[in-house]
């Protein structure tokens, strides 16, 4: 008595996993596509109030009308906190990403010009406004093993210290893609991950929670209560 | 430009395979079977092989089981075979033997449960036979109901649905919930013609077929697997049947599982391929988990514990868009999946899946815990495989329990 074997079931198998298939990796491209998007439109909004702020310093500035600095500082927090969670949100759609990942790549230059562009006139206002907080660059890298603790002690202090602690998050493997974040690494000298720039002076690897607090603490004019 | 790394190209063939397997099976389980009964005018011979060792627990039991068959007395013929036993199953089945004519009793010296199916073989003349594990119960109907099957000349085995009996605590529960299952696969396998055990609970064959193949391979511990293998080999087929049912005791603690499971899968020696997937996994699972807490402690530890910030500034800032969807479609696709095998081979064998109630934790027991418990001990059974210098897959003659 032989043994049938039926091959037409072993392929229409084939041709239904491939169609299963095809639209589950077409689902992938039209939601990577959709944050693709989504992410841009972000970017729009906060470039618009980017260059609103700026404005507002520029006009503020040349009328030499320092009373409104603590409305201007607040507008500059929310905003830079609202760049962070784009920004943390771009990377993550960019890690998963399976197609166009050069459309993320783009966004998120145009992310990290914003941020510095922040940091830039974080300093400006610090200087013509009094202001007393303190603003940190953070350098990390892909396969850094202390990367992730020390973006939790300084997202901590972030909570901790609210608008009186800044932290603008780079990834160095920007610097291939964008001449400035190169340009901020050579001027800081960041040879090795993570990096930390408090106002101007470079920290590299890990730094503790102590430590930290004191590296922060000590910029400060008037020390918080948490300090 | 597509980026494409190793591991992605990796994932992506294991996803394919692990879909194409899954419809493979769904066209199998839509595939229509025509299930044909023949009427018995007259009902044939049949004898019952139980092969004993050390069983004096239960086989008084398993042997009135099998008398209290609903089935013509001289019709059938019960055959215990004591092999070697050191307990008093000898003394319980010769009260039995005095009190039914139709039992029959083979004292031997002990030399595996091959052996004893064989020497018993020897004195079969019956149409059919039948063995039945020492620590197992027949229904009544059981008889009955596999006959009809053997409609023709090629089938060589019909297999009755194995249960659990009274399942009392959690880990019996997990197990009818595991039993039932396998009863799905098993109808899976037959659909595709290839029943690859004839388990010791009452499978029944055709004798000559069993004469024909000379009986069970005394070399070979997994006796049950081999004989089904050759059945195969020789093109006849095997039936599971859902209709006749035969109980089991199942491990009421998780040691007694464990010696069990062993037991079984280093009678297997195929089995042990699995043990690279299972240990990798498991390797996998308990990395992730000490790498989630460890990480998570160390962050606390550099905080100095201040989990109130944390908590008094958390915000909930998650989007639809953030979802991850592959890793959701797999959840989601393997969570169906299993609760549709669960549910279909719970209809398949007509029985309730809160029967003996507490449902959710067997369930969660079976799905979630017991995968882990399985990975564990195809590891010690590699580990054995490897380093074991007395480990053997074979038998030499003497019963492994």
């Amino acid at each position: 008595m032989e043994r049938k074997l039926s091959t037409k079931k072993y392929v229409a198998a084939f041709f239904i996993t491939l169609t299963v298939f095809s639209i589950g990796f077409i689902s992938g491209i039209i939601i990577d596509k959709v944050r693709s998007n989504y992410v841009s439109t972000v970017l729009s909004q906060q470039k618009v109030e980017s260059d609103s702020i700026q404005l507002q310093y520029l006009y503020l500035t040349t009328q030499n009308i320092t009373q409104s600095c603590p409305a201007i500082k607040e507008i500059l927090n929310s905003n830079i906190k609202s760049l962070s969670k784009s920004l943390g949100r771009l990377v993550s759609y960019k890690d998963r990403a399976i197609y166009k990942t050069e459309d993320f790549v783009l966004t998120h230059r145009q992310y990290v010009l914003e941020e510095i562009k922040y940091w830039t006139l974080a300093g400006e206002i610090k200087r013509s406004c009094n202001e007393d907080f303190v603003r940190v660059l953070f350098f990390l890298s892909e396969d850094c093993n202390d990367c992730d603790p020390q973006a939790f002690v300084l997202d901590y202090y972030k909570k901790l210290l609210g608008d009186k602690f800044l932290v603008f998050t780079f990834d160095a493997r920007l610097a291939e893609q964008e001449p400035l974040v190169k340009t901020l690494m050579v001027q800081f000298n960041i040879t090795a991950y993570p990096a930390i720039v408090v106002e101007n002076k470079k920290y590299e690897g890990l730094i503790e929670n102590e430590p930290l607090k004191e590296i922060i603490c000590q910029n400060y004019k008037q020390k918080p209560e948490d300090c | 430009m597509v980026s494409i790394y190793f591991s992605e190209v990796v994932l992506t063939v294991v996803y394919f395979a692990s879909l194409y397997f899954t419809v493979f099976w769904l066209l199998t389980l839509l595939e229509k079977t025509e299930v044909k009964k023949r009427h018995w005018k007259i009902w044939p011979t049949v004898s019952v092989l139980i092969p004993a060792y050390n069983e004096e627990d239960s086989i008084e039991e398993t042997v009135k089981s099998v008398i209290n068959l609903d089935y013509p007395k001289d019709k059938l013929k019960i055959i215990v075979i004591n092999d070697g036993s050191r307990d008093r199953t000898q003394e319980i089945v010769e009260k039995i033997v005095k009190e039914n004519k139709n039992v029959l009793l083979i004292n031997k010296l002990n030399g595996g449960k091959a052996s004893a199916l064989n020497t018993a073989l020897k004195l079969v003349d019956s149409e059919f036979t039948a063995t039945l594990d020492a620590d197992s119960f027949a229904t009544p109907s059981i008889l009955k109901n596999l006959l009809p099957y053997f409609t023709e000349k090629n089938i060589a085995s019909v297999l009755p649905t194995m249960k659990i009996k009274n399942p009392k605590n959690l880990l019996q529960r997990m197990q009818r919930i595991e039993y039932t299952v396998n009863m799905f696969y098993r109808l899976m396998n037959e659909k595709l013609n290839c029943i690859h055990v004839t388990p010791g609970p009452f499978p029944l064959y055709r004798t000559s077929v069993l004469k024909e193949l000379n009986g069970f391979d005394e070399t070979c511990i997994t006796e049950d697997l081999e004989l089904a293998i050759r059945i195969q080999k020789k093109n006849y087929r095997i039936l599971q049947t859902y209709d006749a049912e035969v109980y089991t005791l199942p491990p009421n603690t998780i040691k007694g599982l464990y010696y069990q499971r062993k037991r079984w899968y280093m009678r297997m020696p195929s089995i042990l391929i699995l043990p690279f997937l299972s240990i990798t996994m498991f390797i996998a699972f308990m990395n992730d988990i000490r790498l989630w807490v460890t990480r998570g402690i160390e962050k606390l530890i550099m905080i100095n514990f201040d989990i109130f910030t944390l908590i008094k500034t958390f915000e909930f800032n998650y989007k639809m868009l953030d979802i991850k969807f592959v890793n959701l479609s797999i959840i989601l696709v393997s969570a169906v999946m299993a609760l549709i095998i669960v549910y279909y081979s719970h209809k398949l064998i007509n029985e309730k899946l809160n029967l003996y109630g507490k449902t959710f934790s067997s369930l969660a027991y079976y799905m979630f815990v017991h995968p882990l418990f399985l990975a564990f001990v195809f590891i010690i059974v590699t580990y054995s495989a490897i380093f074991d210098r007395n480990y053997k897959w074979y038998s030499a003659g003497k019963r492994v329990k």
